[in-house]
């Protein structure tokens, strides 16, 4: 979405008195109750580990659970444990629907990054906590990167769902709090709507706590490190747990909350992300494959690094092939995704003004429109282009551009062969006005790449490869980067540290 | 905020150096968060204390034995020769360092600079140097307390590399972008004041503040140390010599004295932006004034600049038709309202 278009939405918001749909349609599917999981993280000021994780599945209670010291690395560690048990059964399971996790906002999504950086290649300790640790932290990692990818419904952050669909009369740094969201969703006048939002968002939901609140659980977290025996620190435990699962509950509920306005919005599901459902189940599937194989001994894959220019370049292509596979799956379906595309000048609206069949070596027939276009919107499609037209059913015949003329008046004359023979009484036909043809970038170029990728024989072939292509010649055990590689766990350093808790 | 944290009345003033009430606040060291309570505000501010404390942790952990985890990192970065020694320590005492005043550090930072042009000193890091911006550019003092210095003596000239440690752990590219920005803003600021100091103490030929400096951060879930050498601070170091140097033609502008407090600020304009949300505790009362004057503002600093003065409630006006568009500018601003194009952008003959 340009700028200008961003702006002149907002303000169209503001005019209208109420958020206002960009979409036609929804472009995610969301999973059937049970097949939901929300999750709420809170962290103490400072630390990167959770201090409290809160989660529900489908209607099922949910569960919460604390640690009196966030500091404490076996207690974070025992609960991470537990927390990603309930998360690995949860997306084992994909026979019974696509299983999501849904979370409040992005500071959320950053905490699975958290867990895959600490847990995914944890070392020390007992070798079972440690076995269902590393496989949290390989979950969570996938989890994060399926945040960012659009031809992924696993891992659904609220607040940006609900700003992808609708267009929010507030300032975009708002935007992030799904309780203000929700709250402009509201019904009433746009000073109502923006009550209800104003007082949603002293709630704070994201992973830190509001300073009063911190600093009412400061002298019990401190008598709980003082006492030394079990009975004398419940007390204090049992107090932090109340203060922190009110706090998970109240994240909980605002998250519940957000999943109902989504579906409230009245919207239709886009067809397209049936596609998109089917690709994150195929993503799980390798995931455990994947899974299984690091079990079995196999390497893990680093959540701070791609380590060399080849896989680099190849989870960029296939980042980039997803992009296009979810434009591609969803743009077809919606029409208002087709607009902000003839608007950033990739396709055009027009009519239909001829419609007529030709001959192409000797025998070959095509279809042959000639489209009266609007001139007032950039176009960057050229003559050779490829575009597919909304009108097309199912999405598989191409429009190839044979030439573009521009007029007297501010229009375009843009004639288009079809690249299969068009079925008479087809559309479009002759006459029909708004037919928009758009492009979207071609999918099997980028696995063309891919292929290509993975043919190189030496990193030394990709640009940037000279880089790395003494480490991965020599594998020198003192080089710098080998070191920072393996780092993570090494007790003396923490000793060094003098930090060090005492619960390694 | 300290009296003599000259750095965060910086960083606050440059959030939003539009607001006149921000920066008489920071040039009269009179926090927001006080003119905010005078005015009513009960949301709760301020920092986590379990961040502070883990701040200080972190930072004390650092310079332990002489610094040995950081020195250990920047012989790794080659940010210093192997086998390197000798720490100076210039931190105040509630910071694990050994001066019980302000005024103690920097007097014994400025004897220290000086003992390294005589080749007396030999230290190859230091943490808390505490240095004085000349010329009294802000209103009361302008002080600086470097986090630390790396101190390279393999060249002509002795070469400080200025280091800014942050507690928030390294993500690579997923980093916090804001935070990374505020950490260089902030060394950017010690390579400027540094700067000055070194002129001012006429070592300009025997020492060199490095336009590199280093970020020290931590790993996630853990206290081991990720640092992030050869960070680019020049255009950081121009920034600050232009801030200040205009926050001072404001100080002299406003005709400010210190005696002056609450109700100078009160009684200023304000300039209400996406910013004051992250920093200024009067945030709401403005967004709350924008509103009612129905400032393009409060849909976000983009709207506000595309609108260029039209209000909101105008807007409507012109979009509802109750309104004709009285010149050009209202006309393209419609049209851009209307098409979701900007005028500048739209193509009237097509191309090919």
């Amino acid at each position: 979405m340009s700028d200008a278009h961003d702006i002149s939405l907002r303000v169209r918001s503001y005019v209208a008195g109420h958020p206002l749909p960009i979409l036609e349609k929804i472009p995610f599917a969301i999973s059937s109750m049970p097949r939901r999981m929300l999750v709420a993280f809170i962290r103490m000021g400072g630390e990167s580990s959770p201090w409290a994780i809160g989660w529900q599945i489908g209607n099922d209670q949910p569960v919460l659970r604390s640690v009196p010291e966030a500091r404490n690395r076996i207690q974070v560690s025992e609960m991470v444990a537990e927390f990603g048990d309930a998360l690995l059964a949860h997306f084992k399971d994909f026979e019974h629907g696509q299983p999501q996790l849904w979370v409040a906002g992005p500071t959320h999504i950053d905490m699975l990054h958290f867990l895959a950086l600490r847990y995914a290649r944890a070392r020390s300790g007992d070798a079972q906590l440690i076995a269902r640790l590393t496989a949290t932290g390989r979950l969570a990692h996938m989890l994060f990167e399926a945040s960012h990818n659009p031809n992924r419904s696993l891992c659904m952050n609220a607040p940006a769902l609900l700003r992808q669909v609708m267009v929010f009369p507030c300032e975009p740094i708002r935007q992030h709090h799904l309780g203000y969201l929700i709250g402009l969703l509201n019904s009433g006048t746009f000073e109502q709507r923006m009550a209800a939002a104003q007082e949603a968002e002293k709630l704070a939901i994201s992973t830190t706590l509001n300073p009063d609140v911190e600093r009412k659980l400061e002298p019990l977290v401190s008598e709980w490190n003082e006492n030394k025996t079990t009975s004398a620190k419940d007390p204090f435990e049992k107090k932090i747990h109340t203060i922190l699962g009110a706090e998970l509950q109240t994240r909980l509920h605002v998250l519940a909350s957000g999943i109902v306005a989504i579906e409230g919005l009245g919207l239709a599901t886009n067809p397209g992300s049936s596609q998109i459902s089917v690709a994150s189940i195929e993503a799980l599937t390798r995931h455990n494959g994947y899974d299984e194989g690091v079990r079995a001994g196999g390497a893990t894959i680093s959540p701070e690094t791609d380590h060399d220019p080849v896989t680099a370049a190849s989870n960029f292509a296939g980042s980039d092939l997803d992009l296009i596979k979810a434009e591609t799956a969803l743009t077809h379906h919606d029409s208002e995704m087709r607009n902000q595309l003839v608007q950033a000048g990739s396709g055009f609206k027009g009519t239909i003004v001829e419609r007529k069949t030709v001959i192409q070596l000797r025998s070959t027939k095509r279809e042959q429109l000639c489209v009266l276009a609007s001139g007032s919107c950039p176009l960057r499609s050229r003559k050779g282009d490829r575009l597919r037209c909304a009108l097309d059913t199912d999405d598989v015949l191409r429009w190839v551009i044979e030439s573009i003329e521009p007029m007297l008046t501010t229009q375009r004359k843009i004639v288009l062969v079809s690249t299969k023979a068009v079925v008479a009484g087809a559309p479009p036909m002759k006459g029909a006005k708004d037919v928009v043809f758009y492009a979207v970038d071609d999918a099997s170029m980028k696995v063309r790449a891919m292929i290509k990728i993975s043919e190189l024989n030496s990193s030394e072939e990709l640009p940037g490869g000279w880089l790395l292509d003494k480490l991965r010649a020599g594998r020198d055990p003192d080089s710098v980067v080998e070191k920072e590689h393996f780092k993570g766990e090494s007790a003396d350093t923490a000793e060094k540290l003098g930090l060090d808790d005492g619960s390694r | 905020m300290s009296a003599q944290d000259t750095r965060r009345r910086f960083e606050q003033w440059i959030k939003n150096p539009q607001c006149t009430a921000n920066a008489v606040s920071a040039i009269l060291n009179v926090p927001m968060l006080k003119v905010a309570r005078a005015e009513g505000v009960t949301t709760p501010f301020g920092q986590s204390p379990y961040a502070l404390v883990r701040g200080r942790k972190f930072e004390q952990s650092i310079f332990a034995k002489n610094a040995a985890v950081l020195r250990e990192e920047l012989e790794k970065n080659d940010i210093l020769p192997k086998k390197s020694a000798g720490f100076a320590d210039f931190r105040l005492s509630n910071a694990g360092g050994p001066y019980k005043r302000i005024e103690d550090a920097l007097a014994a930072t400025s004897a220290w600079l000086l003992s390294l042009k005589n080749k007396t000193a030999t230290e190859t890091i230091a943490s808390g140097a505490t240095i004085r911006i000349p010329g009294g550019v802000m209103l009361p003092k302008a002080t600086l307390c470097i986090d630390a210095l790396a101190i390279d003596f393999s060249g002509a000239r002795i070469h400080l590399i200025v280091g800014e440690i942050k507690v928030y752990p390294d993500r690579g590219g997923f980093t916090d972008a804001t935070q990374i920005a505020t950490s260089r803003a902030q060394a950017g600021m010690y390579v400027h004041g540094l700067r000055l100091t070194v002129a001012a103490l006429n070592l300009e030929d025997s020492i060199e503040v490095s336009d590199r400096g280093f970020l020290v951060l931590s790993r996630s879930g853990s206290n081991h140390i990720k640092l992030r050498p050869n960070e680019d601070l020049r255009a950081q170091a121009q920034r600050a010599q232009a801030g200040l140097a205009q926050l001072s033609t404001e100080a002299q502008t406003l005709q400010l004295d210190s005696s002056m407090g609450l109700p100078v600020i009160q009684k200023a304009a304000t300039h209400y932006c996406e910013s004051c949300l992250s920093f200024c505790e009067r945030a709401e009362i403005c967004h709350g004034r924008a509103k009612t004057s129905h400032s393009a503002a409060v849909l976000g600093d983009d709207v506000f600049r595309a609108l260029g003065g039209i209000s909101l409630e105008r807007m409507k006006e012109l979009m509802n038709g109750t309104a004709q568009p009285i010149d050009q500018h209202e006309r393209e601003i419609l049209e851009l309202i209307q098409t979701g194009q900007d005028p500048d952008t739209r193509q009237d003959s097509p191309n090919e």
